[in-house]
């Protein structure tokens, strides 16, 4: 099997999407020659023409507006924002019409796009480029939020977002995008979204996280568990919204304590979600207060001080420790 | 022709775009050149030289890791100088990110833009006589806002016009479209000042749009227009000039397209070799704007090669101390993200800046 990076398992998901179904379309900016800013979809152009693989005007919302009229007519678009926060200006078409088409039409028409953007901090990128605003879209109604961590998933999760009815934000751990190796499967094969998976069994503490700060938590449980002997389980959300919160009560009803750890901003976000279906469906099993260790509600700083804001393995020990030592 | 006739509306359009020096150097309106002093020919070309050797400095800080990604100025000098010192220090400016020279040109000094570049939240805080904002890095979210200042200094009667730079990439968002619409209905005095350089990235000017030219795009609106060529700086400071002087006086707004090519990377992460042939780019090397303006100031007296090395020299100091300056500069203390948040720090945020400190 091939060790592909993550930006290379999203490159193989579209390019085995467009061989599929002719009705997959990339429209976004610089996707063409250029491969993308991150060269997700290089070579797709010379190999499915410019009518496939459509570079467009600079206008994210132009890309994510005929989005909307391409999924309402029977194409399969694939928008790819460049940055994070360039996403904004086509948001309009997200909430009040992608997120709205099958109830305001009352399922005449639909709305199965993709819309693929990297997310998150740490690569000393601008401003603007290292956001992660997963918790606007998952408070929408009517999105689907996908942030896979490891090349695996990204290329299961993207076919799976593709050939899904309705429209799915998905994010890519901008940061790990070539950091990150894994065996993948060469052939087509999708992973369920909606679906956690719990990448190690443990009974002391649940730990969650998910995207980016998957490999943060991960490193930082390493280094934690050479000196300590606590039994930690590891829940990778994979998908934002819907939740998965099955694997989630289950796995805190068995240790009776969790961790979350997220890069977005701390309040009214994924872990405060978390928190509250927790708090809903496992109270009783509770040994301590769960923890989350998160972004701050500020503004993601300039790259010179961008390692402030983004949880630090200290940050997330500290968290483990409160939430064992309660 | 006359100063006045450069400007346009729909049934004078297309004209031919505005020069008065071509690209070897030649005369094409002695009337026009006549409107700017020798002086200030030689003031011109200074500033050209000095920003891009301010340039290739930055690039240079990047490249050795003492400074974030850069967008380059190379090739567009005239549009920068042209239009930084068209500007009077009662006008505003509101600059994208490619305006490393018309910042400076208007008075943002330029330690603070390469601070800003470095990644240091102090660099977007400009001097209080410079009314400037900072940096816009989404793509035309800035045009708006440069109508609403115009419409401020209306309201509240107050001095000068308000120049928004963009690049032709810009012209597809549609808060260009809102911006100028609104500017053309409200009546206010702006200047949408676009810098068509060839590219968004990767994408050429003929991907951006069907129009023929992004000047004729403001007829829609009510909105004059000129199309400049950008490269000839001269001529873009004349057309900044007149295009301040409708606004203010008439309170019409006006769309200057200045036609230049972006000869470097988009910025110094990005490989332009990936998507535009070299021979364009040499051909293009050959209309750039400092070897015009040094053409004629050099064939009329104006300059020779002794000044030519001193001011060589001179640039070279200068810049290395203001980029001395930025490199030995305080870092920012990483409680200013929760501190600059609001007026008041909220109590969830106040909670977050104390277990900040005390980690």
């Amino acid at each position: 099997m091939a060790e592909l990076k993550i930006v290379e398992a999203v490159r193989d998901a579209l390019d085995l999407s467009m061989q599929k179904d002719p009705n997959v379309i990339l429209l976004g900016e610089d996707i063409g020659p250029l491969g993308g800013v991150f060269r997700a979809t290089q070579g797709l152009q010379e190999k499915y023409g410019k009518d496939r693989v459509v570079d467009t005007p600079l206008s994210e919302g132009g890309i994510l507006g005929a989005a909307v009229g391409l999924a309402a007519n029977g194409m399969r678009p694939v928008a790819e924002i460049q940055f994070s926060g360039f996403i904004w200006p086509g948001f309009d078409h997200l909430i009040n019409h992608a997120a709205r088409m099958r109830t305001r039409s009352q399922g005449r028409f639909t709305c199965p796009m993709v819309v693929r953007f990297p997310a998150g901090g740490g690569i000393h990128a601008l401003e603007h480029h290292s956001e992660s605003m997963e918790g606007a879209f998952a408070h929408t109604p009517g999105l689907k939020v996908v942030y896979p961590g490891g090349p695996y998933e990204a290329k299961g999760l993207l076919l799976a977002a593709i050939e899904d009815p309705d429209t799915v934000i998905f994010m890519e751990p901008e940061r790990h995008y070539r950091a990150i190796k894994e065996e993948v499967p060469a052939e087509y094969y999708t992973l369920p979204i909606g679906k956690a998976v719990v990448e190690k069994a443990g009974n002391d503490v649940t730990v969650i996280s998910y995207g980016s700060m998957l490999w943060d938590t991960k490193k930082a449980l390493n280094n934690y568990l050479m000196h300590k002997n606590v039994d930690v389980e590891l829940i990778n959300l994979r998908t934002i919204s819907p939740l998965d919160t099955e694997t989630v009560v289950n796995s805190v009803k068995k240790t009776g304590r969790c961790l979350i750890v997220t890069e977005e901003p701390r309040s009214f976000g994924v872990a405060a979600e978390l928190m509250a279906v927790i708090q809903e469906e496992a109270l009783l099993s509770l040994e301590a207060p769960v923890v989350r260790v998160t972004g701050y509600d500020t503004i993601m700083p300039y790259l010179e001080t961008e390692m402030f804001y983004i949880p630090t393995e200290e940050r997330i020990i500290a968290g483990l420790e409160k939430v064992l030592n309660y | 022709m006359e100063i006045t006739e450069i400007l346009v509306d729909q049934n004078g359009f297309p004209a031919e775009m505005f020069q008065v020096l071509d690209p070897e150097g030649n005369v094409v309106h002695q009337n026009l050149l006549d409107l700017v002093s020798k002086e200030q020919l030689v003031d011109f070309y200074k500033w050209m030289v000095k920003i891009r050797i301010a340039d290739r400095r930055a690039i240079n800080l990047q490249r050795t890791g003492q400074m974030g990604t850069y967008p380059s100025v190379y090739g567009q000098e005239a549009c920068q100088v042209g239009s930084g010192l068209g500007l009077e220090k009662e006008d505003w400016l509101v600059p994208t990110f490619r305006e490393t020279g018309t910042m400076w040109c208007f008075g943002v000094p330029l330690y603070q833009t390469l601070l800003y570049w470095m990644g240091n939240e102090t660099g977007s805080k400009m001097p209080e006589d410079v009314n400037c904002l900072p940096i816009a890095i989404t793509v035309g979210g800035h045009l708006p806002h440069a109508m609403g200042i115009a419409w401020a200094n209306k309201r509240q009667n107050k001095p000068g016009a308000v120049l928004c730079s963009f690049g032709d990439g810009a012209t597809s968002e549609g808060d260009f479209h809102a911006a100028l619409n609104f500017a053309g209905q409200i009546q206010t005095a702006n200047v949408f000042f676009c810098q068509n350089n060839g590219f968004a990235i990767s994408t050429p000017r003929s991907i951006q749009t069907a129009a023929k030219s992004i000047a004729q795009k403001a007829f829609a609106y009510g909105v004059k227009a000129i199309q400049v060529d950008g490269n000839d700086v001269v001529a873009v400071y004349l057309a900044v000039k007149q295009a301040l002087k409708e606004a203010k006086e008439n309170l019409t707004p006006v769309l200057i397209e200045a036609v230049t090519y972006r000869l470097g990377d988009h910025t110094t992460v990005d490989n332009s070799k990936l998507y535009r042939a070299d021979d364009e780019v040499t051909e293009m090397q050959r209309r750039e704007p400092i070897a015009r303006l040094k053409k004629y100031i050099e064939a009329t007296g104006l300059w020779d090669e002794a000044k030519e090395a001193q001011l060589l020299e001179e640039c070279k100091k200068g810049v290395d101390e203001i980029a001395e300056k930025a490199l030995t500069h305080a870092k920012l203390d990483p409680k200013n993200m929760f501190t600059m948040m609001y007026a008041e720090m909220t109590p969830a945020l106040q909670k977050q800046h104390d277990e900040f400190l005390k980690q």
